[in-house]
């Protein structure tokens, strides 16, 4: 028997230990065949993994998680000695009932996803360059064999394994009693490491791995490009990881929701504010990941022949400076386009949107900082790659790599101080109440307006509660919602039925109806 | 004594040409070869403008009632909006445009407004190299006619040079007399509308010329077009398809120079569709709905790909209908034309091979042309007419209450287009789907197509203008283009009716593919 044969077993005898050891009720008959697997198991202690050696990786489907004993709503309410399950038990129920990840292929199957595979050229389902997001692409012929065994199906979308992480000796030694115990008392970036654990606890790595679908990754081959949207794949909406991630159907806790002794086993620090460090790190990350992906594409079109892969794809451009209806007058032409060519398409800019709250922060957070020092040099760069952007009809892909890769490495080493503190429910209140005196005069387009508003409202919520705070405020940002559409589609099912209305939002946005609200904010503040 | 002696000289040279009795300007030479009617503006560039208010005297062109000869000047003035050409420029939107281009373009901002920007004066002022003094004269009598330089004090002549340097003879060259309008309202290397400008405020062109001459505020006395050519209406639309074509693939060379300050445009979008990008995104997309449409006939994804830029949808949608029926087409010109738009649909087009193609495109369209002209002017002779209902006003004695200039057929009946031709130009342009499928620009084509079709229809027989059996379904045509402008489509807070972009256009398309249908069918 294969060792990952064994682990398979393990994912399926996890229900069978727990009610051995704590004598819950049985569940019901696994399959023939399971019961002495089970058993060669249950004799062999988990043995840790060797230092230094990765996981192995191997596809589960979400059956592995949801026995009710694991994950599947009925956990076990007391643990061995004395300590307490990190999880409430219910996630595989949570995500099965609401979260629309499950949905993510079957979405690949309806109208749209027809129309598409007949104006690409093929089929939406089954292509790479769809599944990358929309499910999980396994290229391994006997690694997809045994994903297959392992009940794991590309049908499932984006499951458990997808963001938990694929491998074999993760999902094993956190679901077998004996060596559960020994696991968790790893360090999270052991069980990534080792075990192959996502450790998705860390704002960083959640961003990464939220970014490289919702911004895209080119080397993951993750990038939905101009053609795919215009056969019908739905505009990308900005991202803001703290926003997204709260408005999720959210089958995990916040550390500052659980219970004080598992808070500080998780790591959260004393007075930490989570969900602003959350912000503030995805802000960062979405800016690095869509760095990276102007780099990969100008790295292709330096080398290529193939004219249409020799210039920047579109997708890479502002949509709305583009699709719009004509008309006059234009908020466009009332704003003016500063230094940059009327009528060449610029840069799509709203991961930029946050940076300077992010400096900001920083000089808030790290009293080190010059602010003003660190706020001329990432202009400076923003403005380098403003302007590759903006050099030639579609931007000179060389001066984009450049350009690119220069705010990457920047990017990067923000991320390294913004993780080397955290903030404060002070440092948050006072950061909060620099937000919206920026935006009460400047001419955002939608997409960055959205970033601004959802970084403010997911901080407010976290500082005051979700409901609690000052009612100016919470009118103010009821506006804000209604204008901009904070609010995320919730429950399963596509965004089919969303799409009409969200789109009359972008089509209807103008900047004098998004600055009176920031005024508004930003004097709800000076009270 | 001596001023008697005086004004009996004057009258005297005065009298001469008319003694001489050898009226040239009766005739109307031979087209001269097509290139010289496109340069003649261009030849002429180092002679003088001499500015509306030479040509405006009331014993000239200043005579009091529209339309008539002698009036000339007071038409243009009182109800030609290319007088007015040079005043828009004070507008709020000309302000904003000035505004937004000087701070795009260091080089403008010397220049304190729109009505002092050289850029803007190339086609809204008397033209860039010209005395701004003149400048306000907007869109002038010479600006069409030429610089009057060498021509002013002889063109009332009875042996007036029509060859005359700088004159442009817009009554006999017909290729001169549309090709004048392409200056500006398609553009050239000098002077042109691009993207920058459209996004700076700039409305886009989409000039059709048998439109346009159709409905001009004509400043001349009628010349009997019609009555020579009853198909001339025809002839108009088919002579300004292809001269547009021509201008606009001359232009189209032009932007695809290796010049640095073109490559920076490239691709130039004016060049293509406005709506295909200037929709708002909508959930249910008839974008899309018109690629399942093609890709369900086998065309996507091989030729044609969803998200690449439609080209030249204004332009050209009609010219392989033309090339069915006009006189002298060239056989390869679709064919040539289907390579171009390959080569235009690809994300950057290969600058030097769409050069090369769009030339030569443009060199057939060129001969064609010739064919055309030459075709019509061989058959028409300008003669001398006596003048029954223009009063006789004119500065000069000679001319004075003697004659009009007519053109006349040679060959009485004789009609450029035959019914046959008429007939299978409104079958085949009704049968155009594509074009209009793909959006409002080429649905627009094919409705102005046809109204000159019906109108032409209704000058050859009075039966067919009696009937007027094409009123109703072409009627459905133009309220559905002109529905996709009602204001239903608009967001009213913000938007006013300067102009717009046609949002609804696919929610028209119904009745306007309706009234195709009807015309198509047989009687």
């Amino acid at each position: 028997m294969t060792i990952r044969w064994k682990m398979a077993a393990a994912g399926l005898t996890f229900a069978v230990t727990l009610t051995g050891l704590l004598g819950t009720k049985p569940l019901g008959p696994l399959p023939a065949g399971a019961q002495e697997k089970a058993a060669v198991i249950r004799q062999k202690p988990f043995a840790l993994q060797e230092e230094g050696k990765g996981p192995t990786p191997m596809y589960y489907g979400t059956a592995a998680c949801s026995n009710k004993g694991c994950h599947g709503g009925e956990p076990p309410t007391r643990w061995v000695q004395g300590l307490e399950l990190i999880t409430r038990g219910n996630e595989a129920s949570i995500y099965t009932m609401h979260d629309r990840h499950a949905d993510a292929w079957v979405v690949l199957t309806g109208k749209r996803g027809q129309q598409m595979s007949k104006l690409l050229g093929y089929d939406v389902t089954k292509a790479k360059a769809c599944l990358a997001c929309h499910a999980t692409v396994i290229e391994d012929a006997s690694l997809l064999q045994a994903a297959d065994q392992l009940h794991f199906s590309i049908e499932e979308g984006v499951s458990c394994v997808t963001c938990h992480g694929a491998y074999e000796e993760w999902v094993g030694a956190h679901a077998t009693m004996a060596s559960a115990r020994d696991f968790r008392k790893l360090t999270p970036e052991q069980k990534e490491k080792q075990y192959g654990m996502a450790n998705l606890r860390d704002p960083l790595r959640q961003s990464e791995l939220c970014v490289s679908c919702h911004v895209g990754s080119y080397d993951q081959g993750k990038f939905v490009t101009h053609e795919m949207y215009a056969a019908g794949h739905p505009p990308l909406p900005s991202f803001e990881v703290g926003a997204f991630s709260n408005q999720s159907s959210r089958h995990w806790q916040w550390r500052s929701e659980k219970k004080p002794g598992l808070q500080k086993e998780l790591g959260l620090r004393p007075g930490e504010q989570e969900q602003t460090q959350l912000v503030m790190v995805g802000a960062v990350v979405s800016l690095r990941d869509t760095m990276r992906l102007l780099v990969g594409q100008a790295a292709t079109a330096r080398k290529t022949n193939d004219p249409d892969k020799k210039t920047m794809d579109l997708s890479n451009f502002d949509c709305w400076s583009c699709h719009h209806g004509i008309r006059n007058p234009s908020w466009r032409q009332e704003r003016g386009y500063g230094e940059f060519t009327p009528g060449r398409p610029p840069w799509r800019s709203w991961p930029s949107e946050l940076i300077p709250t992010v400096l900001e922060y920083l000089a808030l957070a790290d009293r080190q900082t010059d602010a003003a020092t660190a706020k001329a040099q990432y202009e400076e760069k923003l403005r380098a790659l403003k302007k590759a952007f903006d050099v030639k009809v579609y931007g000179n892909p060389a001066q984009i790599e450049k350009a690119a890769k220069d705010m990457q490495s920047w990017s990067e080493a923000t991320l390294g101080r913004l993780t080397a503190t955290y903030p404060t429910r002070e440092t948050a209140r006072e950061l909060l109440a620099k937000i919206p005196p920026r935006y009460k005069d400047r001419g955002n387009d939608y997409d960055s307006a959205r970033e601004v508003a959802w970084a403010f409202q997911t901080i407010y919520d976290e500082v005051h509660g979700p409901r609690g705070g000052d009612l100016k405020v919470r009118q103010a940002l009821g506006k804000l919602d209604k204008e901009l559409k904070l609010q995320l589609p919730q429950g399963r099912g596509g965004i089919e039925n969303e799409l009409d209305a969200s789109l009359e939002r972008i089509k209807k946005y103008h900047p004098r109806t998004f600055r009176p609200l920031m005024l508004e904010l930003s004097k709800a503040f000076g009270k | 004594m001596r001023r008697v002696i005086l004004s009996l000289a004057v009258g005297l040279i005065a009298l001469l040409p008319a003694l001489a009795w050898v009226d040239r300007r009766a005739e109307c030479p031979e087209p001269p070869p097509l290139k010289q009617s496109f340069k003649r503006w261009e030849q002429e560039a180092n002679l003088k403008v001499q500015g509306v208010g030479s040509c405006a005297a009331a014993a000239c062109h200043g005579g009091p009632e529209r339309g008539k000869k002698g009036s000339e000047y007071t038409t243009y003035a009182d109800y030609d909006p290319h007088a007015k050409a040079f005043r828009v420029l004070y507008n709020a939107e000309s302000k904003r445009m000035h505004e937004i281009m000087s701070d795009a373009f260091p080089e403008m901002r010397k220049y304190k407004s729109a009505s002092t920007n050289p850029l803007c004066l190339k086609c809204h002022g008397a033209g860039p190299n010209v005395d701004e003094r003149y400048q306000a004269d907007g869109v002038g009598c010479e600006r069409c006619h030429g610089p009057a330089e060498k021509w002013r004090t002889t063109h009332y002549l009875d042996d007036f040079d029509r060859t005359t340097p700088g004159f442009v003879d817009m009554r006999c060259d017909f290729a001169a007399r549309a090709f004048a309008c392409m200056k500006c309202h398609v553009g050239e290397a000098a002077q042109e509308v691009d993207h920058v400008l459209i996004a700076a405020g700039h409305p886009r062109l989409r000039f059709e010329y048998g439109a346009y001459y159709a409905n001009y505020p004509r400043h001349w006395a009628p010349i009997g077009e019609k009555e020579i050519d009853p198909s001339f209406e025809a002839f108009q639309w088919a002579l300004g398809q292809l001269i547009t074509a021509r201008a606009a693939l001359d232009l189209l060379v032009a932007r695809a120079s290796d010049d640095p300050a073109r490559e920076k445009n490239w691709p130039e979008f004016a060049e293509f569709d406005c709506t295909a990008c200037h929709h708002d995104l909508k959930r249910q997309s008839p974008r899309q709905d018109y690629y399942v449409g093609q890709a369900d006939r086998g065309i996507i994804p091989r030729s044609r790909r969803v998200g690449q830029l439609p080209w030249g949808t204004w332009y050209y949608p009609l010219l392989p209908v033309l090339q069915r029926h006009v006189i002298g087409a060239p056989k390869e010109i679709e064919a040539n034309l289907a390579l171009l738009d390959h080569l235009m649909r690809q994300k950057e087009p290969p600058r030097e091979e769409v050069r090369r193609q769009a030339a030569g495109l443009r060199d057939q369209l060129d001969g064609w042309i010739t064919t055309l002209v030459q075709a019509e002017a061989r058959s028409n002779k300008a003669v001398a007419v006596q003048a029954d209902n223009a009063p006789a006003v004119g500065c000069c004695a000679a001319s004075r209450g003697k004659q009009a200039v007519r053109l006349v057929r040679q060959s009485p009946g004789v009609r450029s287009f035959t019914d046959a031709e008429l007939n299978g130009l409104v079958r085949d342009l009704a049968n155009l789907r594509e074009p209009v499928l793909q959006g409002w620009d080429g649905a627009s084509q094919v409705y102005l197509g046809l109204a000159a079709m019906n109108q032409t229809l209704g000058d050859v027989s009075p039966a067919f203008a009696s009937k007027q059996p094409m009123r109703d379904p072409l009627g459905r045509v133009r309220v559905g283009l002109k529905k996709s402008y009602e204001p239903a489509a608009r967001i009213p807070e913000h938007t006013r009716t300067l102009y717009d972009t046609p949002n609804d256009y696919f929610n028209n398309l119904k009745s306007i593919v309706d009234g195709l249908e009807s015309l198509r069918k047989p009687e």
